[in-house]
């Protein structure tokens, strides 16, 4: 499926948990402290290009956050728990004890074509006498029916019983207690009559084993052996000395002091091992080369298109080489699951238990934590007023208005600009920190930079307030951009100059001097481009790379590369430059690391001493006892595909 | 004398609904639109297709439910069957946030709340979406095929392919969410 841009995919930390959390270089003190002796692995920026990556990325619906670690929780880092099992189809639930005997499979009407796959429908099969009604089960996809293979059923109900009891053609199958008359009346008969069993009577037989008598004759010997080696098994059966005898316990206690007397009680002679199924009766099938020959026929009678392909095969839960061997596969159940958290093992989502019900009891998904950031276009219009509503409307990841910007066909080399903004679903302000690395990680590298890498964004309070701002935001939308007013504007300008910021100057002088902005729109370096009530907008100018021209940094791990066995198509012959383009190495990834923090309402557990280790207690300007938390983990923002220079 | 003023593409309802002036709309007594629904270019609405016995207008045939998106070129058209030798349409129920994609063709006997159908998807007679369900592109539901909530389908013929996320339709503008934005930008 093509990518859809943009998107954005955050890593689990979990992924890099069993090495060392990533820590952002220019982060605080304390973790600067903690990473002295390690720095060259922490300075290490994400790479989405990694295959490894691609395990700990995930969009942010599919993550979950943990409110005792404090952290993010992806599919992997959390436990499943089954809470019920259902079939899709007719939407009822299974009983786990009937799961348990009557294996994971619907047990009622629900069938699948055995050809496509697709739900196989109940039909009554019309007839001149309507008295003489039957019923078939039939695909409205690829018109197989049961007719194909010869079964048509008595009553439109309890399809699943029917069918165990008929074989492909029609005929019934034995009932297990005939199946067990059967294998005795040979068993007797065994020994009148060995010789008379010659290959016609071997045929027959074997017409009609099947899978379900195979394992009714494996069941039978080995109940019987059990049976009569129980009397001097040590561990099965139901003699004194099994588990689940009452003497089981005295014996266990005793083992060590009596040991002895215990062998010596017991004549080891009476000890008898189970002896191995021998001959039809007992399970065992042979291999027989008639048996093969007679395939080969069946194959050059029907053709090709009569037998069944691996895939309908491994459907099917015997052998079933031909198409007329296939039968209806009962519907797989699903389940429904609650998660946990693989650390602290609380439960993090939890779905009603009933299966028409989409509500959740506990649902603690990401969402409610980390800022959702979304990625749109600057478009460089002269006309800022048109601009302005689209912007201080929510972002969504729709395609922009103006389709100036194409984000499957993105120019290289041109500075292009993106509105990034960051939604704060947490009921406390919060301060974010970006950082990104300055060229994107990769052959092709493009540079990136973050215009403004330290914001704040506003608490997500009322929603009255926004409808408030939005009012207002209505009159000041004509003059958004550098005038906003920022909170954040000033703590990015002013704090300490991070190489960021500073590349950030210096990406602004270029762009005003090679774009045709207007003073209006022109995006400035360490201030915010807007904001809301909750949600803060900041521009982020990418130079996308040249995808003829390899980029210098990443030329000496070029050799390293080649080296790589996964690498497989980069040719150590190719000239660099001529080089082919990977599999979507033309698309333009940057990983972003984001870091927030933020002061929350002090809950019980935090009173009681910090739970986590960014849990920090504080008293802020009014008084209130406060609880400095700090989230960060690394995010990647898919811009799109960068087109070759024509 | 001016010009007349160039008639915008969408009418817009007093309930919010943005109808295309390109959009067919056929048996508009039998279609109830939730409410800030919006129909774009070329997209088909078959309300004409109505049970015969009960031509009342109360009938809905096709129902799209409040803040849906029905992109251009789709085709809503009741379910049919042949009943007691009679060719009859059921009502049709589309639910809440859901959009339609390009070029889909919908028959479908249900569709559940937050529910996105690819481009090009075709949902066979009587399918019963249930909620919370993507339905990739291209993607050809057998009819009569029931699809629980929270999965994902596709191919040809479709399978459940996986599941949603649980946040899915939580994100404001992403996939199987609130439409109200995307409706909003529609002019």
């Amino acid at each position: 499926m093509a990518l859809s841009f943009p998107y954005l995919y955050i890593s689990c930390p979990c992924a890099s948990e069993t090495t060392l959390p990533p820590v952002w270089p220019y982060s605080n003190r304390l973790s600067r402290e903690n990473a002295e002796d390690d720095d060259e692995e922490d300075e290490k920026t994400f790479d989405p290009r990694n295959p490894r990556a691609n395990y700990s990325l995930y969009p942010l619906e599919h993550l979950l956050f943990c409110e005792d670690c404090r952290q993010i929780r992806c599919p992997r880092c959390a436990l499943e728990e089954v809470l019920c099992w259902y079939c899709p189809s007719c939407l009822f639930e299974s009983p786990s004890s009937a799961v348990k005997t009557e294996g994971n499979r619907c047990t009622r009407n629900c069938f699948q074509c055995p050809i496509c796959t697709s739900p196989l429908s109940v039909n009554a099969l019309e007839k001149p006498d309507p008295r003489d009604l039957s019923w078939i089960l039939s695909c409205p996809y690829c018109a197989w029916s049961s007719l194909d293979i010869g079964i048509r059923f008595d009553r439109p109900s309890a399809i699943a019983g029917q069918l165990l009891r008929m074989r492909n053609g029609g005929q019934p199958t034995l009932t297990r207690k005939e199946r067990d008359g059967e294998r005795d009346r040979r068993k007797r008969g065994d020994t009148n009559d060995a010789e008379e069993e010659d290959d016609h009577s071997w045929k027959q037989h074997k017409e009609i084993e099947d899978v379900d008598d195979h394992f009714s004759n494996i069941r039978a010997f080995y109940t019987d052996q059990l049976a009569e080696t129980s009397a001097s098994s040590p561990f099965g059966g139901n003699n004194e000395f099994g588990y689940g005898s009452p003497g089981a316990l005295s014996r266990i206690m005793g083992l060590y002091s009596r040991a002895g007397r215990l062998s010596s009680h017991r004549p080891k002679d009476k000890i008898r091992p189970m002896r191995e199924a021998f001959g039809e009766d007992e399970g065992v099938k042979l291999f027989d080369a008639k048996g093969e020959d007679e395939i080969i026929e069946r194959m050059k009678s029907v053709g090709w298109e009569g037998t069944a392909k691996l895939e309908q095969q491994s459907w099917q839960n015997r052998d079933a080489r031909f198409l007329s061997d296939l039968r209806p596969v009962p519907t797989l159940l699903r389940t429904k699951r609650a998660r946990r958290c693989r650390t602290c093992r609380h439960i993090l989502t939890k779905p009603e238990s009933k299966v028409a019900s989409t509500r959740y009891r506990i649902r603690l998904v990401a969402l409610n934590y980390v800022p959702t950031m979304t990625l749109k276009p600057l478009v460089p219009s002269p006309a800022p007023p048109s601009a302005a509503p689209a912007v201080t409307a929510a972002p969504t990841p729709l395609p922009p208005t103006a389709p100036s910007i194409n984000l499957q066909a993105l120019p290289s080399l041109i500075p292009t600009q993106f509105l990034l903004t960051l939604h704060n679903p947490l009921f406390d302000p919060v301060r974010v920190t970006l950082a990104t690395p300055a060229r994107t990680p990769g052959r092709f590298g493009s540079k990136v930079t973050i215009l403004c890498p330290q914001f704040d964004i506003g608490a997500n309070t009322d929603m009255w307030d926004e409808a408030l701002t939005d009012v207002a935001a209505g009159s000041s939308g004509s003059e958004p951009g550098p005038g906003a007013k920022s909170r954040g504007s000033a703590a990015g300008n002013q704090s300490q100059p991070t190489p960021g910021a500073a590349a950030a100057l210096d990406a602004a002088k270029r762009a005003r001097a090679a774009a045709d902005f207007d003073g209006p729109v022109q995006a400035e370096a360490g201030k915010i481009w807007d904001s809301g009530r909750n949600w803060t907008t900041i521009v982020l100018e990418v130079v996308p790379a040249n995808l003829d021209e390899e980029s210098p940094s990443s030329k000496p791990n070029k050799s390293a590369a080649t080296n790589n066995p996964g690498k497989h198509d980069s040719n150590p012959d190719e000239p660099p430059g001529e080089t082919g383009l990977e599999e979507d190495e033309d698309v333009l990834e940057i990983p972003v690391f984001v870091r927030i923090n933020y002061e929350a309402d002090i809950s019980s557990e935090d009173e009681d001493g910090p739970a986590a280790d960014d849990a920090v207690i504080v008293r802020n300007k009014r008084g209130e006892k406060k609880v400095k938390r700090e989230l960060a983990y690394w995010c990647v923002l898919g811009v799109g595909r960068i087109s070759k220079i024509a | 004398m001016p010009p007349k003023a160039p008639k915008s593409e969408y009418i817009e309802t007093d309930t919010g609904n943005k109808v295309s002036r390109r959009s067919i709309i056929l048996g508009t007594p039998h279609i109830i639109l939730g409410g800030r629904t919006a129909i774009q270019t070329e997209a088909c609405l078959r309300g004409d297709l109505h049970r015969l016995s009960s031509p009342s207008t109360s009938t809905s045939t096709s129902a799209p439910g409040g803040t849906s998106v029905i992109a251009p070129s789709a085709l809503i058209r009741p379910p049919s069957r042949l009943h007691r030798g009679t060719y009859t349409y059921v009502a049709q129920k589309i639910g809440d946030h859901v959009l339609v994609g390009e070029r889909a063709v919908v028959e479908a006997a249900s569709i559940g709340n937050h529910v996105v159908i690819g481009a090009g998807a075709v949902l066979g007679k009587f399918c019963i979406i249930k909620d919370g369900v993507k339905v990739l592109d291209g993607a050809v539901l057998p009819a009569g095929m029931v699809v629980p909530s929270g999965s994902v389908v596709g191919g040809r013929p479709a399978r459940i392919v996986g599941e949603v996320g649980e946040g899915w339709g939580m994100l404001p503008g992403s996939e199987g969410a609130d439409l109200r934005e995307r409706i909003r930008a529609i002019a």
